[in-house]
């Protein structure tokens, strides 16, 4: 009889603790919004950018290794909030370098953390290539395309005299979507 | 007509954007005075001192902007380093600044970078930035060669790999074995990388 219960408990203990930790899981899930990095070679970044269903995409340039990418990253995470239903894609475009695993990881946790619930994307060439393909010197940098994937506007710190901050792309996007 | 193909010219010449050269410096061209470097305070050999370009009596002057915080200043480090050490007794002189108003990026930060690591440079701080805006400097490491007339040679990168074993193109070498030798170099400018720099508005 002792043992039955005992055993009883001990399956119900079991039980519960699956259950548990599925809820835990579930979630996070939930917490997170299934928030993935998606690693995409510059072509299928560019066939990403044409977006007709979208009045502009904003991509925010990025990589673990960059404070200030990542102090500021809030400010693309509230621009989602804010846009997304007025008409704007948001992605973030990590230049970590693809086959550091540590920084793949890490830029994942990190997106995680922030609740990134939009396009993020890990772009899969040779480490330090992504400078050169959006032609800038350093992040973080930002940048605003049509819904052909044309640029429409960039911001970024290389000249020293005229280095933006997320306000100023806040304010740009504002505009941007009220004229449109 | 004539006059239509001049305005033409002129257009155009108004439509080149704010960057010099090849387009990675918003400041200064290849050719173009290097911007004055005065009474910086400095460690070198482990003491302290003041550093001004006019100063220096070496023929060539390698002048990097740098960072104690910035990952890609540690991954150049060691290549540093090694070219300061090369490049001893050749008329070359090393000149690291520190624009960065992180607290750790400052002077004391500074003396204890270079006692942890070995660095064999001279190593400024830069408080109000100034010199950091006048080369354009975006990057840290970003490298500047100077002449003997002071004039600026290349700008950008030491080479063309953060990842040493995957280095091919010895930009920063090359250039200062040109500028020694009377030559130009073949690679004048090419991007810097590295960590961007923060300038108070």
């Amino acid at each position: 009889m002792m043992d039955f219960t005992r055993r009883k408990l001990a399956a119900t203990a079991a039980l519960a603790i699956v259950v548990f930790s599925v809820v835990a899981v579930r979630a996070e899930d939930a917490s997170n919004g299934g928030v993935k990095l998606e690693r995409l070679k510059w072509a299928g970044l560019q066939q990403r950018l044409a977006n007709p269903n979208v009045k502009y995409t904003i991509v925010d340039a990025w990589s673990t290794t960059c404070g200030p990418c990542k102090e500021n990253f809030p400010h693309v995470v509230e621009m989602n909030r804010k846009y997304a239903p007025k008409g704007l894609a948001v992605i973030s475009l990590s230049l970590d370098d693809p086959t550091d695993k540590a920084a793949v990881n890490e830029a994942e946790r990190f997106l995680k953390a922030h609740h990134a619930a939009f396009s993020n994307v890990l772009l899969d060439e040779e480490f330090g290539e992504g400078f050169d393909k959006l032609n800038i010197n350093a992040i973080p940098a930002v940048f605003i395309f049509g819904p052909d994937g044309k640029e429409v506007k960039r911001f970024t710190m290389d000249d020293p005299k005229n280095q933006f901050t997320y306000k100023d792309v806040e304010t740009f996007v504002a505009q941007l979507l009220a004229s449109k | 007509m004539r006059k239509a193909v001049l305005s033409l010219v002129a257009v155009a010449a108004i439509a080149v954007p704010a960057f010099a050269g090849k387009g990675y410096n918003s400041a200064v061209k290849i050719g173009d005075k290097a911007p004055e470097i005065s009474g910086l305070p400095a460690v070198y050999k482990g003491e302290t001192t003041s550093v001004s370009l006019k100063d220096i009596k070496e023929n060539v002057v390698v002048v990097v902007f740098l960072a104690n915080h910035c990952p890609a200043v540690g991954m150049y480090e060691d290549r540093l380093i090694e070219f300061t050490k090369d490049y001893e007794g050749k008329n070359v002189r090393v000149l690291g600044i520190s624009v960065s108003q992180q607290e750790g990026d400052k002077l004391p930060g500074i003396k204890d970078y270079m006692k942890d690591k070995g660095s064999n440079y001279i190593y400024a701080y830069d408080e109000s930035q100034a010199v950091g805006k006048a080369y354009g400097a975006s990057n840290t490491p970003h490298f500047f060669v100077l002449d003997k007339e002071r004039n600026i040679r290349y700008i950008g990168a030491m080479d063309n790999s953060p990842k040493e074993e995957k280095v091919t193109k010895h930009y920063l070498r090359d250039a200062v074995d040109a500028v020694l030798a009377g030559k130009t170099p073949e690679v004048e400018e090419t991007r810097p990388y590295g960590c961007g720099i923060s300038y108070a508005k």
